[in-house]
């Protein structure tokens, strides 16, 4: 069935709502924040109106260009081991029986109702020396003393995949479970190994979903401040801190929003870059 | 190895990703100093077994 192109404004009436949505949660405060971003700094109050571009001048400087950089590694690096983690558990679940994917999917929904605050200080407490997961290794043998896990990097990596696990994992299940299963019947009946046709014939089926997880954690992992803070050294704090940082503590709101601007434009144009590589891939095969 | 043995193996390190950091939290805070450790030795008289120790006459705090 052929959609007729909207003629009339009535026509454009069930968009409107998601538009205005769009316009007070969105456009509304990014724009609020673009405005304060080339405000002065007021030691007295927040900020005073003027234009200026000295927020984002000394944004432009090697240490915060360090910190962005670090920020776009740690959320890369968290989408591609949540997808690298939850894209064959949430495969093996569809497999398994009806009964056994409800009780997962509660069993990961219940993980959602957690903090990140609760995550950072379990996570604190598994990798510290006097209660943590050394003490068991030790116990087992493996280990001669326990000792601290963090701060670290591993650490700050292993609490945010934590975090974003269940997310990637429910992204990924209405996709997967919707994948016709004749598809793989018909790999196996070539041929094909259970490993070769999962990752020639379910992986490439489900290109576009993956890509858009990848995506959904990289932004998610983006916005993460506590963890860091929590588990990670100075060197391992993500601008989202320092935005916190500048924000809260410094009340420099005008860099703070200079700070969040240039994170989310960096954000959007990795996203677009991604999504237009993409395409071209799409449109060549 | 067997779909059904990797399918068990996998849900197995799954779950102790998922629950191991709970499982943690859940232990210390059973723990009666008030540094955290764990595995505890044994089982607190006081701390969350506070409740067992309030006086005939009412608690006093």
């Amino acid at each position: 069935m052929r959609r007729e192109p909207p003629r009339t404004a009535a026509d454009y009436a069930p968009i409107a709502f998601p538009a205005l949505m769009l316009v007070i949660f969105f456009v509304v405060p990014f724009s609020t924040m673009i405005a304060v971003s080339f405000f002065q700094r007021d030691p007295a109050g927040f900020y005073s109106p003027a234009f200026t571009f000295a927020n984002y001048e000394r944004f432009l400087s090697a240490f915060f260009g360090g910190v962005l950089g670090f920020s776009i590694m740690l959320a890369v690096m968290v989408a591609i081991v949540c997808v690298l983690v939850a894209f064959p558990f949430t495969w093996l679940l569809t497999q398994a029986s009806r009964r056994v994917q409800i009780v997962w999917l509660v069993a990961i929904l219940s993980v959602l109702s957690l903090s990140e605050v609760i995550i950072g200080f379990a996570w604190s407490t598994l990798f510290s020396r006097t209660a943590g997961i050394t003490n068991l290794l030790v116990m087992a043998g493996l280990m001669a003393e326990p000792q601290a896990l963090m701060p670290g990097f591993g650490a700050v990596l292993t609490a945010m995949v934590y975090q974003a696990l269940p997310y990637t994992v429910l992204v990924l299940y209405p996709a997967i479970v919707r994948l016709d299963p004749t598809l793989l019947e018909a790999a196996r009946t070539l041929g094909a190994s259970p490993m070769r046709a999962f990752l020639n014939v379910v992986v490439p089926a489900l290109r576009n979903t993956i890509m858009a997880t990848l995506i959904m954690v990289f932004v998610f992992a983006l916005g993460s401040y506590l963890l860091p803070q929590i588990l990670g050294r100075p060197q391992h704090w993500t601008l989202s801190v320092l935005i916190t940082d500048q924000a809260i503590y410094q009340s420099n709101m005008p860099f703070a929003a200079a700070m969040a601007v240039f994170l989310v434009l960096m954000s959007l144009a990795l996203v677009g870059l991604t999504l237009m590589v993409g395409s071209q891939r799409e449109q060549r095969t | 190895m067997s779909a059904a043995t990797l399918r068990r193996i996998v849900f197995l390190l799954v779950a102790l990703f998922l629950a191991g950091p709970l499982i943690v939290v859940a232990g210390v805070s059973v723990n009666e100093k008030q540094s955290l450790i764990f595995p505890r030795k044994a089982f607190p008289s006081h701390g969350t077994g506070r409740s067992s120790a309030i006086p005939a006459g009412g608690p006093h705090w």
